[in-house]
């Protein structure tokens, strides 16, 4: 096998890496659209903020590293960012929605939370009224 | 020395384990997206830890929330419950199990 023949078929592996990312961030909007309540989509979200960036970063990486031999610590840290701040922004967004009230999917089968919630706030009423 | 060369042991685990989970759950909620009818019992479910320290239970919530299907919702005051909102509930215990299994004793083989 020749070496053009090699970088060819580099290249299109990480073209298809690249597709893939792209592929899965596109069904992950498709989830943002079809899913019932802000918590699920938060899902579909955090989902393609992860896999679908991470390969398609990832991609880019190898690209540039093998074809233009460029070894790109920026599309690494790329990487590590989006790794830091989506499940920040995922967590917050739930956490704000659920103490504001908004209400789960009608389809949903449990709910753990709601008698934590309830003694928290009975306890900071009670607070309140020794204080007073 | 042997310390140190455990302890990358223990953090070449954690992301590949991360990677692992990251791959599998990806492609249940992938499909669960595509499938013409919507068949899922999202749920909250508890999850009492048995992380102390500040550093491991964000450790533990980041993980939860990259990892497509489970979302932590919020830390109890003293950090000993995480609330976790999952896609798709079978059995809660298990779900738990599961992550207390994988993702705490990782995190635990990495920082103690």
């Amino acid at each position: 096998m020749s070496l053009e023949m090699m970088e060819q078929i580099i290249e299109v592996v990480f073209a298809i890496l690249i597709l893939l990312g792209a592929v899965i961030a596109v069904i992950s909007v498709l989830g943002l659209i079809r899913l019932p309540d802000v918590y699920l989509r938060s899902h579909a979200a955090t989902k393609s903020a992860t896999l679908g960036v991470l390969l398609i970063l990832l991609g880019a990486f190898f690209y540039t590293w093998f074809v233009h031999d460029f070894f790109s610590i920026k599309l690494l840290l790329g990487i590590l960012f989006v790794f830091i701040t989506s499940p920040v922004a995922g967590h917050l967004n739930a956490r704000a929605a659920y103490r504001s009230g908004v209400a789960l999917w009608k389809g949903s089968v449990r709910d753990d939370f709601r008698e934590a919630i309830k003694q928290e706030r009975q306890l900071e009423i009670e607070e309140i009224k020794n204080r007073n | 020395m042997m310390r140190m060369i455990r302890k990358t042991g223990a953090v070449l685990r954690l992301i590949a384990m991360f990677n692992k989970e990251l791959l599998m759950s990806s492609v249940t909620v992938l499909r669960e997206v595509l499938r013409p009818r919507l068949n899922i019992r999202p749920g909250i479910i508890k999850l009492d830890t048995e992380l102390r320290s500040d550093f491991e239970i964000t450790l533990l919530s980041i993980l939860i929330c990259l990892t497509p299907g489970t979302l932590t919702l919020d830390v109890s005051g003293d950090g000993k419950t995480l609330y976790i909102h999952a896609m798709d509930i079978n059995d809660p215990d298990e779900l738990a199990a599961q992550i207390k299994g994988s993702f705490e004793r990782a995190i635990m083989e990495v920082t103690r």
